[in-house]
């Protein structure tokens, strides 16, 4: 009986209605943990090469991180992966809820699902029961009432989670998402679509296990330290401490004695932890449009010039975004949650989910909108519909640039004339694209497939990667982030791990003993040890992904992942140990792509966040910068061992990662590694 | 060309230091009084004298340096530290964050 997971995935074919339990081998959870990790390794067995995403024959699981489901802090999340049928490339998304710790506890760590329902309909796991629930009743509600009325028939005296789609996805729109336990996404890259084409409205996940632990004690001690150390600083006393520890004259005495009663106090840390548990990534929101980091404009405008602080972005900061706040929100099993729920009255908006970083970037700065109920109103609708926000606002920018520069009319868009700052308008055509109603219909297909169709010269300011539009965070002032936007098997992505916030405001390594310092630290300016800083970065952040992690532990403190790993399978470990499983799970991930017949130089970044044509800026805190991506990525590639041309993975790399049976085709040809190297 | 009365008084800048510094939160939004004639490294140390942690923003998170804006554009230090300041003038230290 192993110990940390319990070896078993459920098979669903949705087509045959049935199912069968697949035994998942030890080595496996050794080598690649859990979450994309898992998840990656199933669907190198099950996913047939070359499939459409939409078709029956293609499947997709939810998987569950090593450490979710047996009450680790920040481990709270679900993951899910496939093919998207957005991109056509590898797919993985990460969202708060409690559909994974369900699923482990009904004795499960991921669920494959496969066919075509003929009709909608509900997957329901309940322990050792699973069934396909007719959801004819569901079919067409938005999210918000489909939840209430899964729970209200699923859940009663025993939690359940669920994941569900809204109109969005049931029409298969391309940029569709998965909204969990109601407020949580799977945003990006199609996902909604996915359950969309396979008739499945919703999973239901309960469960009465748990999963066996190593050394329990020791574990839940360890859980117990990190929950009361983040507790204590986001409680008053933390509230407190960083109060006294900000210099004040007159406390002079106190900081005399504190060295002498052994006193110490971090200010800054805690400072973070509070600011991160009050106000989450809104916070970031004025500071990145002012200095260059966020959109403006559809990737064309000058934060400082057509969005400034002062008066424009500093109406959709955290500060303003506080004021609507009405209870907080967490994704589970988290002792600093960081999301909230929000309310407008003037728009008659209630029990909608705080609009964070990429929401308030995208249908704020980027089309020159500086009202917040506008900005509330947009993200209610796509989370209502079940629409990805970040493809949804670029899709709006899109369409103000075609509109002011006539290449558009009002007649294209129903009579809507989307003109930069025109919240008004930008909602209207918020809800068509959800909604899916006449424009609405090539809108809410993402900026690649509407530029494609209205045509007309406007397919040249469509910023997308790969079909996908890039997250707000502009190449332009962190050069890495272009990296992970070309280079991660998920173009477009801004959470797949980057040095990127190492280089913008030198975010420590979060597997510090396993690779040296100056390997993990780069300067904001120049090229020197970025590939290999980034290799580090974008497999550590698959290690977090494959145990289950918040990403945004990392900027609050570092947690004893190792210990915890330990104490929960009975391992022996290491922080290298555990930085080679997030190098296997990055190259598995790559190697779905390779099969698929995806090479490197097919995910191209737009020129304006390349700092070329018009994205070479003439004025701002970006002026005059050009990103040198094509030596950037080479360095990378030349880092993970990765082919430039072909992308597939070097023999000495494979070998030492033990990794050339299970991807033979993939790896390049070559010398095999040295005796005795290491990864 | 100073007023009579900006020549008496001397100079106010406005100095906004927000986001992550080192392992830490700033918020700083503060007027700097300054002599005429004061430049860019007369700023960081009178504000840092006052208690104003620029200095500190600057060593903790290095990438500042360059990033620092002034009147809304990028203006490292290292090159223009003797550029001579104006009565108005922005100054901001802006630490970016990962949004999600």
């Amino acid at each position: 009986m192993p110990n940390g997971f319990h070896g078993r995935a459920l098979v669903v074919d949705l087509s045959t209605r049935s199912h069968s339990i697949e035994t998942i081998p030890d080595e496996v959870f050794r080598k690649f943990l859990g979450g994309y990790g898992l998840g990656a390794w199933l669907m190198w067995k099950h996913f047939p090469p070359k499939t459409d995403a939409l078709a029956p024959e293609a499947c997709f699981a939810i998987v569950s991180g090593l450490l979710t489901g047996v009450k680790t802090p920040f481990s709270g999340r679900i993951q899910i992966v496939g093919k998207s049928p957005l991109t056509g490339t590898w797919a993985d998304s990460n969202s708060g809820g409690s559909v994974a710790i369900q699923l482990r506890a009904a004795g499960y760590d991921a669920v494959i699902v496969r066919g075509r329902a003929e009709t909608p309909t509900v997957l329901v796991v309940r322990d050792d029961e699973v069934r396909f629930d007719d959801a004819a009743e569901f079919w067409g509600q938005q999210v918000p009432d489909t939840f209430d009325r899964l729970k209200a028939k699923y859940g009663g005296r025993h939690e359940v989670g669920v994941s569900a789609i809204g109109p969005a996805g049931e029409r298969q729109s391309v940029i569709a998402s998965v909204m969990n336990d109601r407020y949580h996404a799977f945003g990006r890259q199609g996902f909604g679509a996915i359950y969309g084409s396979k008739n499945l409205k919703a999973i239901v996940v309960g469960g009465a296990g748990t999963v066996p632990i190593a050394q329990p004690e020791e574990f839940h001690r360890i859980c117990k330290s990190i929950t009361q150390e983040y507790r204590r600083d986001v409680g008053w006393m933390g509230r407190m401490m960083a109060w006294v520890g900000k210099t004040k004259k007159w406390l002079a005495w106190l900081y005399r004695l504190m060295p002498r009663i052994g006193a110490k106090i971090d200010p800054g840390t805690i400072a973070m932890r509070q600011i991160w548990s009050k106000q989450g990534t809104t916070s970031a929101l004025a500071v990145s449009i002012e200095n260059g980091d966020g959109p403006v404009k559809n990737w064309a405008g000058v934060g400082s010039r057509d969005f400034p602080l002062k008066t424009k972005s500093s109406k959709l900061d955290g500060p303003e975004v506080d004021k609507l706040i009405t209870k907080k929100l967490s994704c589970g099993d988290c002792p600093m949650p960081c999301k909230g729920i929000v309310s407008v009255k003037s728009r008659g908006l209630s029990d909608v989910r705080r609009p964070d970083y990429e929401t308030l970037a995208g249908f704020g700065a980027n089309v020159l909108n500086d009202d917040l109920s506008i900005v509330v109103a947009c993200h209610d609708a796509c989370n209502r519909y079940g629409m990805d926000v970040v493809s949804a606002s670029s899709t709006l920018a899109w369409a103000a640039e075609a509109f002011e520069k006539g290449l558009a009319t009002a007649d294209d868009f129903d009579g809507i004339s989307p003109r930069w700052g025109d919240g008004e308008a930008m909602l209207a055509l918020t809800l068509k694209m959800a909604s899916g109603e006449g424009c609405g219909a090539w809108l809410g297909q993402g900026v690649a497939r509407a530029s494609k169709h209205l045509a007309r010269g406007t397919e040249d300011f469509a910023v997308h990667v790969h079909g996908q539009e890039p997250a707000y965070h502009d190449a332009r002032f962190s050069s890495l982030m272009g990296v992970t936007f070309v280079s991660d098997p998920t173009p477009g992505r801004h959470t797949a791990g980057s040095a990127a916030w190492n280089e913008t405001f030198a975010m420590r390594f979060p597997l510090g003993k396993a690779a040296p310092k100056e390997e993990t630290t780069v300067a904001w300016k120049g090229e020197h040890g970025k590939g290999k800083a980034q290799a580090h970065f974008s497999n550590a952040h698959q290690t977090l992904n494959g145990l289950g992690l918040c990403m945004f532990t990392n900027l609050t403190g570092q947690l004893p992942v190792t210990p915890l790993v330990n104490a929960l399978t009975g391992w022996s470990i290491d922080e290298t140990d555990l930085l080679r499983c997030g190098e296997r799970i990055q190259n598995l991930r790559a190697a779905f792509n390779w099969r698929e017949g995806i090479v490197p130089d097919d995910f191209k970044l737009h020129r304006r966040l390349l700092g070329e044509g018009d994205g070479l800026l003439t004025e701002g805190p970006l002026r005059g910068v050009h990103v040198p991506l094509a030596s950037l990525r080479r360095d990378y590639h030349d880092a993970m061992g990765w082919n430039h041309a072909t992308g597939r993975l070097s023999r000495a790399r494979a070998d030492a990662l033990e990794l050339t049976e299970l991807l033979a085709e993939y790896v390049d040809a070559g010398a095999p590694a040295a005796p005795g190297s290491t990864a | 060309m100073l007023t009579g009365d900006t020549a008496s008084r001397g100079i106010r800048v406005h100095v906004l230091i927000r986001g992550r510094i080192g392992d830490g939160w700033l918020d700083v939004d503060k007027d700097v009084q300054l002599p005429v004639g004061a430049t860019l490294d007369d700023l960081i140390r009178e504000a840092t004298r006052r208690g104003i942690p620029m200095a500190e923003a600057l060593a903790h998170s290095p990438h500042l340096r360059d990033t620092l804006m002034l009147n809304g554009e990028r203006c490292p230090v290292a090159a223009h530290g003797a550029r001579v300041l104006r009565d108005g003038d922005e100054v901001y230290l802006l630490a970016p964050l990962a949004g999600g």
